[in-house]
């Protein structure tokens, strides 16, 4: 077989191994991210009572939660960032 | 103490014309660097992730964000923030599944992700009309808002506004394309964070720098309810329809997914989303402070007095905790906001007309550079004119839900087909059409048949379609319609889809 050949199927296998690496990871992040925003959504459609509850003067958890989906939302973009970069420099990639 | 807005205002008027000076001086400094079409759509792809990240946040950040979100907050309590944190839930879905195969698969539209794919020219057709439906959906929202504001802000007439906005927009994006626009996004950007930074710095400083104690203040001015859901959005599926619009709509608007473009490489336009996501998360958080502050310290009586919608309770606070200067530089600040966000959408809308359309399928992609240049900018004319017509014509409707419409039709129009372009090996032409098509006619169709047009607008005692954001049943419909068409009628595409896999995954040697 001739080396272009082995070329080709070495980029195809590696194209292969990150598309399978980059949906598990998408599948986690992805994961995550749907299913805090949709608890706060769900919660906001039919528990606004629950959310309402004081944690402390001012502080409601239905504010916490906020708070916390819209940190957690640009934590995961910086765990793709830290992932992809880590994944692409370990395969030589630019 | 009595509020001043709305009466010409010398401080605010100096600083909305010097915001003007300064956006034209960019225009015409980024005029003399762009010489090609690359520079024009794409900023010569030269832009860093930093600068890439405070535009994105600039453009996705509208006035609506700023004012609308705060008012809302202000007069409704929790229910305001429903719309920043879907707005901000989107970004995950932008970094993980899109921005990166943009950058490597597109040149200047989304459309061109989508054609890359599926290469019959009638694809590229739909997806174009798709794009442009959304652009100028959202493109009025923002036109009703800059002749509303103006009006408030500077006691300027609204017709005066909308003509001032769009020939401004127009100098920038005519002279200085993607340069000037990016520009323009990154100045918007530092100055509304800053802005509205110190604002929220201003109103804690009165409650201890404690977020909670002004939380506190706000709910003993009316009631604990405001800390609770449920004071703007009662029915529970429309809630849900809202949250899921917002989230994905956020991921199929054109004029932030043509940014990532202007970037150099794949790594630079994932940093550059971290960096955009972190700027408008902060400013979000910064949304209950503004919204709250303004509710316990300016008052919802005298907010409504001045504006029913509650658009100005953040400049109302501006001059209560900042005196009138700085109210002044509040309102230029929201002007400088939307000033950028119609810019951005407008080069998106030209994007479209002359890439997508003009080059792509009636030139069949043999248009010279000079004449892409030329089509480009005859294409940002008409969209200029175009936005000064729509903010005429539909002066006087609700800004805060027409930003929610746009986001459902950018969620059922483009993101679909978009997501299964790149990631779903058996998707085909005909599935494409037929999701994109019913994304964007159902979308139409809905809205017409909803609460608010059947009976808010038309009177009608009851409407035939129950929600008033339709993204809970037209994003489903629209994957359906993919999904279902593509299964019953294969069309092997397969080497395209192996293509676009090995592009998306193997970098360039």
């Amino acid at each position: 077989m001739s080396s272009s050949d082995d070329r080709t199927r070495d980029r195809a296998s590696a194209a292969q191994s990150r598309a399978r690496a980059h949906w598990r990871v998408a599948v986690t992040i992805l994961g995550v991210n749907s299913a805090l925003y949709l608890t706060l959504i769900v919660l906001i459609a039919y528990a606004k009572p629950f959310l309402g509850r004081l944690i402390a003067p001012g502080l409601s958890l239905a504010i916490l939660f906020g708070a916390i989906v819209t940190v957690c939302a640009w934590l995961l973009t910086l765990v793709y960032v830290r992932w992809a970069n880590a994944f692409d420099n370990a395969q030589g990639r630019t | 103490m009595a509020t001043t807005i709305g009466e010409p205002n010398a401080i605010a008027i100096s600083f909305f014309l010097a915001f003007i000076g300064l956006a034209l001086a960019i225009a015409i400094w980024a005029a003399r660097k762009t010489r090609s079409t690359e520079h024009f759509y794409a900023a010569g792809r030269a832009v860093t992730a930093r600068q890439n990240g405070l535009a994105l946040a600039g453009d996705f950040m509208s006035a609506a964000a700023f004012l609308g979100n705060s008012g809302l907050i202000a007069l409704y309590g929790y229910d305001g923030y429903i719309y920043c944190v879907g707005g901000i839930a989107g970004w995950p879905i932008v970094m993980v599944l899109i921005a990166e195969a943009l950058r490597k698969i597109g040149r200047y539209t989304f459309v061109d992700v989508v054609a890359f794919r599926l290469p019959h020219p009638s694809v590229r057709i739909t997806a174009a009309l798709g794009s442009l439906m959304v652009i100028l959906f959202y493109l009025t929202v923002q036109m009703v808002g800059a002749g509303n504001l103006i009006r408030y802000l500077f006691g300027l007439p609204y017709e005066f506004a909308i003509f001032v906005v769009g020939l401004i927009l127009l100098a920038a994006v005519l002279l200085g394309g993607m340069i000037a626009t990016t520009w323009v996004q990154i100045v918007k950007a530092v100055l509304l964070l800053s802005g509205a930074s110190v604002l929220g710095v201003l109103a804690l400083a009165r409650f201890g720098f404690s977020p909670a104690t002004l939380f506190d203040a706000a709910a003993a001015r009316s009631s604990t309810a405001v800390l609770a859901p449920g004071g703007l959005l009662s029915d529970p599926i429309d809630a849900i329809s809202l949250g899921l619009g917002l989230m994905l709509g956020t991921a199929g608007l054109p004029h932030v997914l043509m940014r990532f473009y202007t970037v150099p490489d794949a790594k630079t336009a994932r940093t550059s989303v971290a960096y955009a996501t972190g700027l408008i998360g902060f400013f979000y958080l910064l949304t209950f402070v503004l919204g709250y502050g303004a509710s316990a310290i300016v008052g919802r009586e005298q907010i409504v007095a001045v504006d029913p919608g509650g658009n100005m309770a953040a400049p109302m606070l501006a001059e209560l905790v900042g005196g009138r200067a700085f109210m002044g530089f509040i309102a230029a600040v929201a002007f400088s906001t939307i000033l950028a966000v119609v810019a951005g959408l407008t080069l998106a809308g030209a994007a479209t007309l002359s890439h997508d359309l003009w080059v792509n399928v009636i030139r069949k992609g043999r248009a010279v550079e000079h004449e892409q240049l030329i089509v480009g900018r005859i294409a940002a004319v008409s969209i200029s004119l175009l936005a000064i017509l729509l903010g005429i014509v539909f002066k006087g409707q609700n800004i805060s839900y027409m930003v929610g419409l746009a986001f459902a039709a950018a969620a059922s129009a483009n993101f679909p087909t978009l997501v299964l372009a790149i990631y779903w090996d058996k998707l085909t032409t005909a599935g494409a059409h037929a999701s994109m098509l019913v994304g964007t006619v159902g979308t139409l169709i809905l809205i017409v048949l909803s609460p608010a047009i059947q009976i808010d607008i038309l009177k009608h005692a009851t409407a035939p379609f129950p929600l008033r954001n339709p993204a809970l049943v037209t994003v489903p419909l629209a994957f359906l319609a993919a999904v279902a068409v593509s299964l019953l009628w294969p069309d092997s595409q397969e080497d395209r889809f192996a293509d676009l896999q090995q592009r998306l995954h193997v970098a360039a040697e």
